[in-house]
């Protein structure tokens, strides 16, 4: 979104309670010895997520930090040149020379506060300086965390987990989007190679490709273990949805610019075949159970208009709105069915959003928005059409179904959002954790760590505290 | 989940350093229904925002329909709808229709027409004369545009579509359809121009590029074939912005959802899936 871009950093740290983890100290001084006249201490850094301990001393309002420290520890290669030392990180060329206030960064040169010191043996420069020399990324957080790391993208504007270790980034810029394969414990990031008018990526369920349309409507697949995306169909019928099948074999999709049909395409051999034409306009939210046989999704009607014959200035035209709230339906292929048709399951007056199939498709789970209700709440429908809730102790902002739990992004107290995490199996809420109020999005994934956007800004739970992912 | 193991305590609390902006997310407290009526071709990309937008402002209802461009700033202009989707900008003056006084117009996409002919016409390509002679009846007969000697079936969408406000300003520079005669005859949806179209032999006529089929063909205009591409690098004419009209500026609400289906994401994404082309394409 356009405001997160010109958001300052705000920087999640949190504030241990009752928690099993404790919160490092960010100079936490572990050793001290005297140096001439400054004192060396063992200070405690995030350093691409790894929790280690780096020589310091302070001056001048500086701290200077071990060079071979800092830099072995961050992945930048050193090597000796005259009269100092060489860094190298991510494309970056760093040149310090010993006792000089100047560092010379991609041919450039930059004052720093403090020359570059030696101290027994070891050299020391300026943490932030030589961070954001090398491309680095160096913030400290509210609980004095100190994060510094290789590899942070910037402006990333949303993310999803692609498998338990690994999430793509997104970036959206005024061409097109450019996609990261992004590991969650490494920070290393590689970009995929889409084209500039793919649509959003939609990760298989085993975690190891992703399908996507291009402008004229072309399926194709990517693997992330390769470069290149294959074209698995030239059918260039527009597809506003993709889902794929449990077994990650098969990519069903709505068809045509209302989503009226919903196909499947077997991108082993390019065949699509239509699995249901009804000529119901405007599904959306496609799910699929794990057997391939039912499919959940809704329907929206848009509402009904009667336009006059009087001239325009009489704005002869009426608007009726009712019944346009989107309905869930089921349809399951069954050839033994005469006439099969879709199954409408609901009825009711309330918007609807985040809806989740259960991956046998007894059970579908939304959020539902009432007007006359001040808050929002998780409901499930099943077959029988039976509307039951299953959350309502506070106004629930977004729902997301993994690994048959439901986790809920919540209303908190004043200042707090919470995350809940709901079995629908047992109706049983369990709050997990207490998040800003404007955290925007929370990402889950079974298996994986759980990840927040928060002020335009990715951060990914690490041993109880909040690693930042992205700038 | 190895995430849930290391959490399982649900008193760990989370807090800021810093935060001067609020983000528009799945915890806005955006509030408030949105009424959006007028362009059959712009419903589509309406409901696909809304639904996107939605869930980051789970609060907002959005309702939408379409019965041709006329009634989205007519719907604007009565209060009954608080934006009017319509193919031209209606706060200026177009052919058939006077500017809707203060109604402020907002560019959505970029919304590509093309000429469209039976696949039993012989003709590929016509000017913007030959046009214009056909479909004002002063050419008749195929074979006076180097086609077959077969009477012209001329189809036309009625009064009050954006598609025919646009295709008369830009295909036709601005000159007059016939309105009567046996061989013509008027559509009142992109739907129905379709079937006409495609079955109905020597017929002529418009519609938006997305919905050119296979079984119909697009016709070259000047030379020019009708393509995304084309439209880009500005040597194809044919083609309109989709506009949202409100009575004066939006309320915040209307805002956001105004600048959501503005936003790089939906331009770049959901837009271009529907075979729109983003307005920032058009320099």
């Amino acid at each position: 979104m356009v405001l997160k871009k010109a958001s300052i950093v705000s920087v999640l740290a949190l504030a241990v309670g009752a928690a099993s983890v404790s919160a490092a100290s960010a100079a936490s001084v572990t050793s001290a010895t005297k140096a001439s006249t400054v004192q060396v201490t063992s200070s405690t850094y995030y350093v691409n997520g790894v929790s280690v301990n780096i020589n310091t001393f302070y001056e001048k309002g500086k701290t200077l930090v071990s060079l071979k420290d800092l830099s072995s520890k961050l992945g930048a290669r050193l090597q000796a040149v005259s009269g100092g030392v060489q860094a190298n990180l991510n494309g970056h060329v760093v040149e310090l020379k010993y006792d000089s206030d100047i560092l010379k960064v991609d041919g450039a040169d930059q004052k720093l506060t403090v020359p570059v010191k030696s101290l027994k043996g070891t050299t020391y420069v300026e943490l932030k300086a030589y961070v954001d020399a090398l491309g680095a990324y160096f913030v400290k957080d509210s609980s004095g965390i100190a994060w510094i790391e290789a590899n942070v993208l910037a402006n990333v504007d949303h993310i999803q987990w692609a498998n338990s270790k690994a999430f793509i980034a997104s970036v959206e810029t005024e061409t097109g989007r450019e996609d990261y394969l992004v590991d969650a414990q490494s920070g290393k990031t590689r970009q995929l190679s889409i084209p500039e008018d793919a649509s959003e990526l939609v990760v298989a369920p085993n975690g190891e490709k992703a399908t996507f349309t291009n402008g004229k409507g072309e399926i194709f697949v990517i693997e992330f273990n390769s470069f290149n995306p294959v074209k698995v169909s030239n059918d260039t019928n527009i597809k506003p949805e993709l889902v794929w099948s449990a077994d990650s074999s098969l990519i069903y999709f709505l068809q045509g610019d209302k989503g009226s049909v919903i196909a499947q395409l077997d991108p082993t051999i390019a065949k699509i075949t239509k699995v249901l034409d009804d000529k119901v306009d405007y599904k959306a939210n496609l799910s699929v159970s794990a057997d391939g046989k039912t499919f959940v999704y809704t329907v929206t009607k848009p509402g009904a208009v009667v336009a006059g014959d009087k001239p325009v200035e009489a704005d002869d035209v009426a608007i009726d709105m009712k019944g346009t709230e989107p309905q869930v339906y089921m349809y399951t292929v069954d050839p033994s069915v005469k006439d099969n048709k879709a199954v409408q399951l609901t009825t009711s007056t309330d918007d609807k959003a985040f809806i989740y199939a259960s991956s046998d498709a007894s059970q579908v789970g939304y959020v539902s928005i009432a007007d006359s209700a001040d808050k929002s709440t998780l409901v499930i429908v099943g077959k029988d059409k039976k509307v039951v809730t299953l959350f309502n102790e506070s106004d629930v902002y977004q729902a997301t179904l993994s690994g048959n739990k439901w986790f809920l992004l919540t209303e908190g107290n004043k200042a707090n959002a919470f995350i809940y995490e709901v079995d629908p199996a047992t109706s049983a809420a369990k709050q997990l954790i207490s998040l800003p109020s404007d955290v925007s999005e929370i990402y889950v994934k079974d298996g994986a760590p759980i990840a927040i956007m928060n002020d335009g800004h990715v951060f990914v739970e690490v041993n109880g505290h909040w690693r930042p992912m992205s700038r | 989940m190895k995430w849930f193991k290391s959490l399982t305590v649900a008193a760990m609390a989370i807090a800021l350093v810093t935060s001067t902006v609020s983000v528009v997310g799945a915890a806005s407290s955006l509030k408030g229904k949105i009424v959006i009526n007028g362009s059959s071709a712009l419903l589509p990309l309406t409901l696909q925002a809304a639904n996107e937008f939605k869930k980051a402002n789970p609060k907002v209802k959005i309702s939408a329909s379409a019965a041709g461009s006329i009634t989205g700033p007519q719907s604007v202009r009565k209060g009954i709808a608080d934006i009017g989707a319509v193919d031209w900008d209606a706060s200026q003056d177009v052919p058939g229709f006077k500017k809707f006084e203060g109604q402020v117009a907002h560019k959505v996409a970029v919304i590509p027409f093309a000429a469209v002919v039976n696949k039993n016409v012989k003709v590929d390509n016509l000017t913007t004369k030959q046009l214009q002679d056909i479909f004002s009846g002063k050419v008749t007969n195929w074979k006076d545009v180097g086609g077959s000697d077969a009477d012209i079936i001329v189809v036309n969408r009625a009064f009050g579509s954006g598609t025919r406000v646009n295709f008369q300003m830009k295909a036709l520079q601005g000159t007059d359809f016939i309105s009567k005669g046996n061989n013509y005859k008027e559509v009142k949806s992109s739907g129905d121009m379709k079937t006409a179209v495609e079955t109905t032999p020597n017929a002529i006529g418009y519609m938006d590029l997305v919905y050119v089929t296979s079984n119909m063909k697009a016709l070259q205009i000047n030379g020019i074939a009708p393509t995304e591409a084309n439209v880009i690098n500005g040597t194809y004419k044919v083609w309109g912005f989709g506009y949202y009209m409100t009575k004066g500026q939006p309320d915040e609400v209307t805002k956001a959802f105004i600048e959501y289906i503005q936003s790089a994401k939906f331009q770049n994404g959901s837009l271009k899936k529907l075979k729109f082309i983003p307005i920032s394409a058009i320099k």
